[in-house]
């Protein structure tokens, strides 16, 4: 055993970051859509603001999430926003989360 | 928990998000169905009405229903994927079919029934295309 974790079997294609309950729940809450309100995704995944500003962190720092400011009638609005590369990564993260289930 | 139940899970989790996130976002589909229903009054107004009362119903109907749909539209926490492309198509369509309204239902088929009623349909058509393509995609 080399102890290196690359190889033939599909978990080598996860990502580790979505491996994360929710912060997969987060990308699967924007990957239908072009952009998403913070607070929608909140109640989406069922998490308080801190936690989910916490995962967001994480996904915007590895540039698979994009966060947009901005007000409406005075009321600030926070977008998130699946990158390209984002899109990328969850479709391979889904694709060996199918081919270990074998479905 | 084996790898091959966790993976199952995740991808059950995966698709219950992913589907309440798509119905969570169904918002598009009155939009269009209000702004279709509005043309069975900006339609015939514009061929059917003399000028200028056709003119003041149709724009201010139509700038009612705008301006109203913006506030509604503005306040939407999502954008389904392809918003902006399909909201395009529709609205140029529309438009098309607006002008040609406007221009023959003013002029050479001014009052004319059969006209006002092919017009009307011509400016719902856009926007029934438009919802039938949103049930499509929620189906």
């Amino acid at each position: 055993m080399t102890g290196k974790d690359t190889g033939s079997h599909p978990r080598h294609e996860l990502a580790p970051l979505l491996t994360s309950p929710v912060r997969l729940s987060v990308v699967a809450a924007l990957a239908p859509l072009d952009k998403a309100e913070f607070s929608f995704v909140r109640d989406l995944v069922e998490v308080s603001d801190s936690a989910l500003s916490k995962q967001v962190a994480a996904l915007e720092e590895a540039g698979w999430v994009a966060v947009e400011k901005g007000r409406v009638e005075r009321r600030p609005r926070t977008w998130l926003i699946l990158t390209a590369e984002g899109r990328t990564v969850y479709r391979r993260h889904l694709n060996a989360l199918r081919a270990i289930s074998g479905t | 928990m084996s790898e091959l139940t966790d993976a199952a899970a995740a991808l059950r989790r995966v698709d219950r998000v992913e589907s309440a996130a798509w119905k969570g976002s169904n918002w598009y589909l009155r939009f269009l169905l209000i702004y279709g229903l509005a043309q069975l009054v900006i339609a015939p107004a514009l061929v059917l009405l003399r000028h200028p009362v056709s003119t003041f119903v149709a724009v201010g109907v139509n700038t009612v229903v705008v301006v109203a749909l913006s506030f509604y539209a503005a306040r939407q926490r999502t954008v389904r994927r392809g918003f902006g492309m399909r909201h395009a198509m529709v609205i140029a369509g529309w438009g098309v079919t607006f002008a040609l309204t406007a221009s023959l239902g003013s002029t050479a088929f001014h009052e004319n029934v059969l006209f006002a009623v092919a017009a009307t349909v011509a400016c719902v058509l856009p926007f029934a295309l438009g919802a039938r393509s949103e049930i499509r995609r929620s189906a």
